[in-house]
């Protein structure tokens, strides 16, 4: 078996990598969010997702870990619960209105 | 013969991150052995250490991925990581921008590299830095692996990349350190988080010490994935600097596995012949 190259959640992956590297695309994420994951082209669940920190399951939909640790840790997301978030899918919180 | 001094060690952020809760027994070993490469740099007195690690998505994006990328900058801004999480100040680390024009000039003769002046250290640099040169007064090199997303470049490649380092460094004037960073076995910031894959990491650092290429480069990246964790592909750094030694051996000066730090610890140093 060969490791491959996969475009799988290449949009999802590149806007975290955005937003953990370039200060302006993180406040972005939280001044006009819907307009950003336009941009990004997110599909409803990938927002979902990082709306409700759900990183088990971006991870499972193929989100490399390394860039969630640290997006996990911007969002105040303490890392014995981003561990369990990891092995157990589910929102770490809850969408905001 | 410019290179005076040539090493493997880790780099993982739980390092500094979590080493307040770690438990002292477990990771003392750990830092006294850090303490110890800490002193042997120093006693090297480096005019420059060229650096080679994996970049943890904090530069490099599947947009445009190099196999290998050498950092051409004056200086380099780093961590990149937030300063409450990887506890490491922000800073500036000197840059060696001739060395490493040079450098990469003399590679290229046999491996192609990419080249950047505007790399930022993320924790793969900065974590070893802060123990092993905590003024950051050595001007670095910094030289990145491709770890992150396949292909990654192939294992023999990475040990032609250290031969070629080696023809490169021993062109230069002064007193020029290699160190490689990463690995060994593990599994970062991933479900298996903490599990440490010892007689994987034992193995891998018998062929090392003795220098085996062949034993080194064994291994497919599906192996490495199965058997020492995504992290595990990091060995690449280790081989980079065993390329760079080729024909010499090298010294474990210990290994211990760090659930904690969710690593498996180690420290090699080879013989510059």
């Amino acid at each position: 078996m060969k490791l491959l190259i996969s475009m799988q959640a290449y949009n999802v992956q590149k806007l975290i990598f955005h937003m953990n590297t370039r200060p302006a695309v993180y406040e972005r994420y939280g001044s006009d969010r819907d307009a950003l994951f336009a941009d990004y082209k997110l599909s409803a669940a990938e927002q979902d997702y990082i709306e409700t920190m759900n990183v088990g399951a971006l991870y499972e939909m193929g989100v490399q870990p390394q860039l969630l640790a640290p997006f996990a840790g911007r969002e105040n997301i303490a890392w014995l619960d981003y561990i369990k978030g990891m092995e157990n899918p589910g929102p770490l919180r809850e969408k905001e209105d | 013969m410019p290179l005076v001094f040539a090493a493997a060690t880790n780099h993982g952020p739980g390092i500094t991150a979590r080493r307040e809760t770690a438990p002292e027994d477990e990771v003392a070993p750990f830092f006294e052995g850090f303490e110890r490469l800490h002193q042997r740099i120093e006693a090297a007195k480096l005019d420059a250490l060229v650096m080679v690690s994996s970049d943890h998505i904090q530069n490099l994006y599947m947009d445009n991925m190099p196999a290998f990328i050498i950092g051409l900058g004056d200086s380099f801004p780093g961590p990149t990581e937030d300063e409450h999480f990887l506890k490491i100040p922000k800073t500036i680390v000197p840059g060696a921008p001739d060395l490493a024009a040079a450098l990469a000039d003399e590679v290229m003769e046999t491996v192609d590299l990419a080249y950047s002046g505007e790399l930022a250290l993320d924790h793969g640099f900065m974590v070893p830095l802060h123990f092993l040169t905590p003024d950051y007064d050595v001007p670095v090199v910094p030289l990145i692996i491709n770890c992150m997303f396949p292909p990654y470049p192939k294992l023999g490649r990475a040990y032609e990349l250290g031969r070629a380092l080696r023809r490169a460094i021993d062109q230069q004037p002064g007193r020029i350190g290699l160190l490689g960073t990463g690995g060994l076995s593990h599994w970062p910031a991933a479900p298996l988080s903490g599990k440490v894959a010892v007689e994987w990491d034992r193995e891998f650092l018998d062929a090392m010490t003795a220098n085996r290429r062949d034993d080194m480069i064994r291994y497919t990246d599906a192996e490495i994935e199965r058997d020492g964790g995504p992290g595990g592909h990091e060995i690449r750094s280790w081989i980079t600097v065993a390329g760079a030694c080729e024909g010499s051996t090298g010294v474990l000066d210990f290994y211990t596995p760090l659930p904690s730090f969710a690593i498996g610890g180690a420290v090699v140093e080879m013989t510059i012949a």
